[in-house]
């Protein structure tokens, strides 16, 4: 990796940086190994300056062929850009934004080239100061999934306010407060739940510390997400983190605590079951004792000719792996 | 590969690089406060700035070394070391009771969603960069070994030549 800056003169300044990790492989008879084509992952990043207050910037990401871990991010394309303004007491950002409200709980956008994680918000941000110790930032967006958005639209506000530079001011100890408020807007496209279409989350933080001591919370709410990645639980969530730590003279201490309610399937012999689960959400998924239990709904299809006919079929599983069904095609309106 | 071709093609072209200025990126204070580095200033003294986190263990060698001579270099070149954790939020609150044992005598600021580690282009901790009076890169090394400082320490004494 290397770093470069093209020009830099007392207005512009363009800057960037070029990263290739690649793989190349020996074919080794003895151990069986195979020629195959090298992998490599390049990211290009390029950003241009006028006078501290005017940035555009894009990142361009090549995956050819992609080095295993990162086969979803397979091909090349500009995957980051943005127009960023920042004067008086404003920045704002158009296109491609990193971001965290808090400690991240209810919204964080990051980037590791490493972990291959890159989750950047594409819409607007607006950060203001309105006056020396309040921070105001308002997002929206949608996040990046991959080459792909993700379908939710995000929504978001945070306020973050030092107490100390309205009240106390002389004060030894220092308040810091902060609050945000996150929706997600999204079309449900499932056939056979409902889902809420519109998400809401909200936190609270407090920040104090005096000389030594420090303490930190964050309380955090949403209201029910169901997805396929949480069972599709239909149940508000919330968590809440305290730190504190006393410094002394030549040792410190440290406490924490974190504790988040996890609802889940608490049954064991159910399919779902989550044994970090502290509240049994009914959402278990017991297989059943027959073979494969077969429920038509539409029994009996009929349209005309040429047109596409829909028939809905459940079907339950009785192991937990993943039942595949297979559609045949058939004439003369017979049912199979 | 063609590709590779194109590449390798891009890094001898544009290897070269003039004086760069640091981005300037809000990162916070320990306090949570919010701070640009655009005020990073050492009154025309030549800057040190060293990315870090609780769990690089190479990165810690290199502070701890450099602790020790610390002093010596400042006496000597009025250099200043400008530490900047990349933690998570969440081990926010474990750096200053590590800081106070360690007894680091540094600026130290934390950078929470690596806001100014990305404008710096940076993959791997350690990275240290020097800056001169100005503020502009003149160095930069990626790692550290035992007596690496050694190297740091020349580069800082030839900028006063």
């Amino acid at each position: 990796m290397f770093c470069f800056g093209l020009f830099s003169q007392s207005n512009f300044s363009f800057s960037g940086d070029l990263q290739i990790n690649g793989q190349t492989f020996q074919e080794d008879l003895s151990i069986g190994a195979e020629k195959r084509e090298p992998n490599i992952n390049s990211y290009l990043n390029l950003i241009l300056d006028y006078k501290n207050y005017l940035k555009i910037g894009t990142r361009l990401e090549l995956y050819r062929n992609p080095i295993p871990g990162f086969e979803n991010y397979e091909g090349e394309g500009i995957a980051y850009k943005f127009v960023q303004f920042q004067k008086w007491n404003f920045d704002i950002t158009l296109g491609n934004f990193y971001d965290q409200f808090g400690s991240g709980v209810l919204f964080r956008s990051y980037f590791d080239q490493n972990l291959g994680i890159d989750n950047s918000v594409n819409g607007a941000r607006l950060k203001f100061k309105p006056s020396t110790g309040i921070d105001l930032t308002a997002i929206i967006g949608k996040q990046r999934n991959y080459w792909e958005l993700g379908e939710g639209m995000i929504r978001g506000f945070d306020a973050q306010i030092y107490v100390n530079d309205y009240f106390f001011k002389k004060s030894r100890t220092t308040i810091n407060l902060g609050g945000s408020f996150v929706t997600k807007k999204q079309k449900d496209n499932d056939p056979f739940f409902i889902l809420p279409e519109n998400v809401g989350a909200w936190s609270g933080r407090m920040n104090i510390s005096k000389g030594r001591w420090n303490f930190e919370s964050e309380y955090a709410y949403k209201i029910n997400d169901p997805s396929f990645t949480n069972n599709y639980i239909y149940k508000n969530g919330n968590s809440i983190k305290i730190s504190s730590v006393i410094l002394l003279m030549f040792f410190s201490t440290f406490y924490s605590c974190e504790q988040e309610e996890i609802d889940g399937c608490m049954n064991e012999s159910a399919c779902n079951y989550n044994n970090e689960a502290t509240n049994d959400d009914n959402s278990c998924q017991i297989p059943i004792n027959e073979v494969l239990e077969v429920i038509y709904i539409d029994s009996v299809v009929s349209g005309p000719v040429g047109e596409d006919l829909i028939a809905h079929v459940h079907i339950r599983n009785s192991s937990c792996s993943p039942v595949s069904v297979k559609a045949r095609k058939i004439y003369n309106g017979s049912v199979v | 590969m063609n590709i590779t071709k194109v590449l390798i093609f891009i890094l001898f072209v544009f290897n070269y690089s003039i004086a760069q200025k640091i981005p300037s990126v809000d990162i916070k204070t320990l306090e949570g406060k919010t701070i640009n580095t655009n005020s990073f200033n050492n009154e025309g003294n030549p800057i040190i700035i060293s990315f870090w986190a609780l769990w690089c263990k190479n990165c810690i060698k290199e502070l701890e070394a450099i602790s020790e001579i610390y002093e010596e270099w400042q006496e000597e070149t009025g250099v200043k070391l400008i530490a900047i954790s990349i933690d998570d939020s969440r081990n926010k609150s474990k750096l200053k009771p590590f800081i106070n044992s360690k007894g680091w005598e540094y600026d130290i600021y934390h950078d929470p969603n690596s806001d100014f580690k990305r404008a710096l282009g940076i993959n791997q901790i350690p990275h240290t960069f020097l800056l001169n009076g100005k503020n502009e890169i003149v160095s930069e090394h990626i790692g550290y070994t035992d007596g690496q400082e050694e190297d740091l320490y020349e580069k800082i004494k030839k900028l006063f030549n």
